[in-house]
């Protein structure tokens, strides 16, 4: 069925109708060792597989329209992530969903299709948890070592510059939240860090900094980024 | 992938190079109940994962062995060496990306063999597998290692390791030969009645049934068959392309590979038999797929994979008769729902002004020739039916239209090849320049780049240039420079590829069955990847020689005479002996062949299509 320009939130994009709409997914499993580009086209084919029509650019060389919130570090794994694009025919969120879920990649999953909430600008921190273990310590050790390093009034990491120069800074003061537990082997590290256009803080770097500092090396190091939030707290939706 | 190797492999994922090469989970692949099947087959590739995705041959198979229902084929490409370091440092064994499983596991552990250049990483594979290198060191319960692909036409270097060699077209044979195992596994699996009963299927090789003897001097005396194994073994082919089975859909990667694209066959075999080329001598005779069934398939593929290209595979495009009734056809469709069609391997000397109209809709490339050979004698000599005045032709209509970058093809090396010839590459390559400027409506402001490329031949088995000794390293080195020197504009660019791999892939090429041991001690020694230059190593390589105490040369810089005993003498790929004779004493003397619509030249190829040759059988017959 197409578009009409009374239904809600339609707008007229250069002569075409179309629904803006944001596309909730879950990126883990084999699927979070695809780099940002590579999860552009693989989410370019699975729309086309699945049939949701949607905007293409036009011009000589047309693509789909899709914009991501965020994009997600190689290796990491998301709960809270999203992608704008422009619906063409209107189709229902859930058929849209299902549709999505069907044709896509193992550890992608659609939970939810919806309006256009806030804007991408607006996220301001990431909420990450984090699965630790190491050789050299079981769990509580490594949990409590953590904790210690984490609660330092100064914290020494090396971050890539703008001219991806290593230099380096002091975290403490972008560390917003944190919580350390153990279970079992392994310490569950919680954390909040600024995320965004502005100021985007990979926990990688800090969890390398620790090495560093303890000279010990990961054995395992799952990164979750489970929820963005807007400078107000809010979740961005 | 099984939730539990999965746990395994994470703890190196971070550590490596695209981790996205080693966990499976694409779109399309294929997870069967490993409890409900009789036959698990491993389908390696022995390159690093980019490349191997983008294999059409791999993707056929893959998709025909798990259309069967018992039968469950996996993936497994060469982990890059930074992969094979941590595997080996975590004690991680070479698994099928679907399940996760070792390879040790499966039935079946088939590698495809596209180029001599990736026989290392075979070792390292099976060595990665914890499955034992040579064929007489396996149990009864170990995998059944079987080969296949172009170079198979001489598995002699790797005949001590496979245990099964699958000649020709793979798609009824392997079949036939899950039909078998079957039934043996049913009844108690023997391996070695197992082979015994295998070399019984046509196109199936069993190497360990047949004794070489050699001369003195290093030749093959005798090739003697063992109970009553057949004395030649005749490859396979499909006769009916519209009839055979093509996937619907592919495994759609999620991370780049090369060719990221759907890809539809159009025909097999070549009709215009350039003497260098053993791709137009092994995949004789051509056989075309019906236009209507490529329009299918091309669409099906699209609509399952997503993708939106696709590309129409074939030795040479502009030869495929019903080209114009395909276009329209796909036009039709791809330009609705944006997929564009490209066409790879278009001659210069193929297009109607019919055709250029649709083929401007069609990605095309760049401006690529292959006129392979710098002067007309040259050209003539292997059978290259391209001339100067069609490249220069074909330019000026392309300059004319706004191209400014032109792609030019050669090899250096060829038999009879003088030096005049090599400056022959330099002076086509101006001359195309000089039509450039010569042009009235050149582009405004812009220059021309003519990007002149010449390769190192390699003399390969089933081609009239088999008996052909490679000119040795240093003679290269010497014709390169010497083309250096010919070349005077700043608007030609030079591209080489190195001597040393070439000269490698001579040997292996035409190879017999002493050079296992090289390949073993080469692959101690940690060769691996020698299609990628940053691990190539021709002093590593010369050393497992040496010590060995095989000559190389030998191999690649020996001229043989037509009645020696060649390591793949007892292979029948349809070509007659006679015919490759006649094709190089013709060469010798500049003599062209015409192509097989024009005249058929008497190959011998027409006994696989049970004696009309193929060629004859197609609508272009009918239409002309
Ligand atoms: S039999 Fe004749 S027509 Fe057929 S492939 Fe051989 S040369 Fe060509």
């Amino acid at each position: 069925m197409s578009l009409k320009p009374s239904m809600k939130n339609v707008v007229d994009i250069q002569g075409t109708l179309c629904l803006p709409i944001r596309i909730y997914f879950e990126k883990k499993g084999p699927s979070k060792y695809m780099s940002h580009l590579d999860l552009m086209r693989c989410m370019t084919r699975t729309i086309r597989r699945a049939g949701v029509p949607i905007w293409y650019t036009e011009g000589f060389n047309p693509h789909p329209f899709m914009t991501f919130a965020l994009p997600l570090p190689l290796g990491t794994a998301g709960m809270c992530e999203s992608m704008d694009v422009r619906l063409t025919t209107d189709m229902s969120f859930d058929e849209i969903k299902t549709r999505l879920n069907n044709s896509l990649c193992e550890g992608i999953v659609v939970t939810e299709v919806n309006y256009v909430g806030k804007k991408a600008t607006e996220i301001h921190s990431a909420i990450y948890s984090i699965r630790l273990s190491a050789t050299e310590a079981g769990g509580e050790i490594l949990s409590k070592n953590i904790e210690r390093y984490l609660s330092q009034n100064e914290i020494t990491v090396q971050k890539k510059n703008k001219k991806k120069q290593l230099v380096d800074i002091d975290i403490k003061p972008h560390i917003m939240d944190f919580s350390v537990k153990s279970e079992g082997e392994f310490a569950i590290l919680n954390i909040r860090l600024p995320a965004g256009n502005d100021l985007n803080i990979n926990p990688a770097i800090v969890l390398k900094g620790f090495e560093n500092a303890n000279n010990i090396a990961f054995e395992r190091c799952d990164i979750v980024r489970e929820k963005m939030l807007t400078k107000s707290g809010e979740k961005f939706l | 992938m099984a939730e539990s190797y999965m746990e395994k492999i994470e703890r190196i994922l971070l550590s490596v190079e695209k981790p996205g090469r080693y966990v499976g989970g694409e779109p399309n692949s294929v997870v069967k109940d490993k409890s409900a099947v009789n036959i698990r087959f491993a389908f390696c590739f022995p390159d690093v994962y980019e490349i191997g995705m983008s294999h059409l041959g791999m993707k056929i198979l893959y998709g025909l062995y798990n259309s069967v229902p018992d039968v469950w084929c996996e993936r497994v490409f060469a982990p890059w060496p930074d992969m094979e370091a941590k595997m080996r440092e975590h004690d991680i064994a070479l698994y099928g990306l679907e399940s996760g499983d070792p390879l040790r596991e499966f039935d079946f552990v088939g590698f495809t063999l596209q180029y001599e250049l990736s026989y290392s990483n075979v070792l390292a594979m099976l060595d990665l597998a914890g499955i034992p290198l040579l064929s007489s060191d396996r149990a009864n319960d170990d995998p059944l290692v079987i080969l296949g692909g172009p170079c198979v036409c001489n598995p002699e270097p790797l005949a001590d390791l496979a245990d099964i060699v699958s000649l020709g077209e793979g798609e009824e044979v392997s079949i036939e030969l899950f039909d078998l195992y079957r039934e043996h596994k049913r009844q108690g699996f023997d391996r070695r009645k197992f082979l015994r009963a295998a070399a019984d299927i046509e196109g199936i090789y069993i190497p360990s049934l047949y004794d070489v003897e050699y001369n003195a001097d290093g030749t093959i005396k005798k090739f003697t068959p063992r109970d009553g194994a057949p004395a030649v073994i005749r490859k396979r082919i499909i006769q009916d392309m519209s009839k055979v089975y093509y996937p619907e859909n592919f495994v759609v990667p999620i991370i780049e590979i090369v060719h990221d694209r759907a890809v539809t066959e159009i025909f097999r075999g070549c009709i215009r038999g350039c003497r260098f080329c053993q791709a137009g001598y092994i995949y004789r005779p051509n056989r075309e797929k019906d236009f209507h069934t490529v329009d299918m398939q091309s669409r099906s593929l699209c609509d399952t994979t997503g993708y939106d290209e696709v590309s129409l595979s074939s030795l040479s495009s502009s030869d495929y008769t019903e080209l114009p009734e395909l276009l329209d056809n796909m036009l039709n469709w791809t330009e609705q729902n944006k997929v564009s069609v490209s066409l790879p391997s278009l001659r210069i000397d193929g297009f109607s002004d019919e055709l250029t109209e649709k083929l401007k809709k069609v990605r095309r490339g760049g401006l690529t020739f292959a006129p392979e050979a710098g002067t007309q004698r040259l050209r003539d000599t292997i059978n290259k039916n391209v001339t100067e005045e069609e490249v220069l032709n074909t330019c000026r209509t392309a300059f004319n239209g706004g191209w400014t970058n032109v792609k030019l093809y050669f090899m250096l090396g060829l038999p009879t090849e003088t030096l005049e010839d090599v400056e022959g590459i330099g002076i086509l390559s101006q001359k195309v320049v000089d039509e450039f400027y010569r042009n009235p409506n050149k582009p405004k402001g812009k220059g021309v780049n003519v990007t002149s490329s010449a390769s190192t031949f390699v003399p390969k088995p089933f081609t009239p240039f088999q008996w052909e000794p490679q000119d040795d390293i240093e003679t290269i080195h010497m014709k390169q420079q010497h083309l250096r020197n010919s070349v005077k504009s700043r608007k030609i660019t030079l591209n080489w590829h190195d001597a040393d791999t070439s000269f490698l892939e001579a040997v292996f090429a035409r190879g017999d069955r002493k050079l296992i041991d090289v390949l073993l001690r080469a692959f101690e020694k940690g060769c691996r990847f020698d299609g990628w230059d940053e691990y190539f190593s021709l002093q590593r390589w010369l050393e497992a020689f040496e010590e060995c105490g095989i000559d190389p040369k030998f191999y690649a810089n020996r001229r043989r005479q037509y009645d020696e005993i060649l390591p793949w003498d007892h292979l029948d790929y349809g070509i007659t002996k006679e015919f490759l004779i006649r094709e190089h004493k013709k060469a010798l003397a500049s003599e062209t062949t015409p192509h097989c619509r024009q005249k058929c030249a008497g190959c011998g190829a027409n006994k696989l299509t049970g004696g009309v040759c193929s060629v004859f059988k197609t609508k272009y017959e009918e239409r002309s």
